[in-house]
């Protein structure tokens, strides 16, 4: 039997949660999504899909780093399913 | 152990809570919120830390600088939400043997902490408006 479409979409894609934070949630309008995203993809592309959908995040291009789990990650770290990653603006604790 | 809270940070107890018979000396910095920044008169300000990752930040703060100086404990503790001036937004305490280690590992520690723990402020200012303050990207 051939694969449904879903097992078709299943396998080629996968699910990451993103984490908002401070300029970040505000211009996302939220703390937190669930992303599909094409299996083996990085976070070039996930933040690239990002901005698509949430122009307001652009501004923060240059400054912002992305966490993945509890590990600094960059733009071409390469993602799995289920990982989460936080995008965290440039800090001003203290 | 670093804390990171909602709640007033009580200094007093945090100093209580390092020093040890072995302590000469105990040094604390203490990070308040001022009426202005840059000209603006500010009101109030809001801290928001991704949690988890700002907690283990500071954790591993704490294990530098005890590798680093001559200390004999550490504690890091950052307050979120919403910060009234004159309320204090970080404290560390560092007791050491000799005050030298204290001062420089105190001076270490909040330096880097700018740079390395995900906290943000948001200034309220004056007759409206609020701005999120610039900062500097994110060190591993």
């Amino acid at each position: 039997m051939a694969p449904s479409a879903a097992d078709v979409y299943d396998a080629a894609c996968m699910r990451v949660t993103v984490q908002f934070y401070a300029q970040a949630r505000e211009r996302a309008g939220r703390e937190s999504e669930q992303v599909d995203i094409s299996s083996g993809a990085n976070i070039a592309a996930l933040w690239k899909g990002l901005l698509e959908r949430y122009p307001g995040l652009a501004s923060l291009d240059g400054g912002i780093s992305f966490v993945v789990g509890r590990a600094c990650a960059d733009r071409a770290t390469v993602l799995s399913e289920g990982d989460e990653v936080s995008l965290l603006p440039p800090v001003s604790g203290g | 152990m670093a804390l990171l809270t909602d709640k007033p940070l009580d200094e007093d107890l945090l100093r209580r809570q390092v020093a040890t018979a072995a302590s000469g000396a105990l040094v604390s910095f203490a990070g308040v919120v001022r009426n202005e920044n840059e000209g603006k008169g500010v009101l109030r300000i809001e801290y928001e830390a991704a949690p988890d990752l700002a907690l283990a930040a500071m954790n591993r703060l704490e294990d530098e600088a005890r590798r680093q100086f001559r200390i004999e404990g550490i504690i890091i503790a950052h307050r979120t939400g919403v910060l009234e001036v004159g309320e204090a937004s970080v404290v560390i305490v560092v007791a050491a043997g000799h005050r030298p280690a204290a001062f420089e590992a105190c001076r270490w520690a909040i330096d880097r902490l700018k740079e390395t723990v995900p906290v943000w402020k948001k200034e309220h200012f004056e007759g409206g408006g609020a701005e999120w303050v610039a900062g500097v990207k994110l060190k591993a």
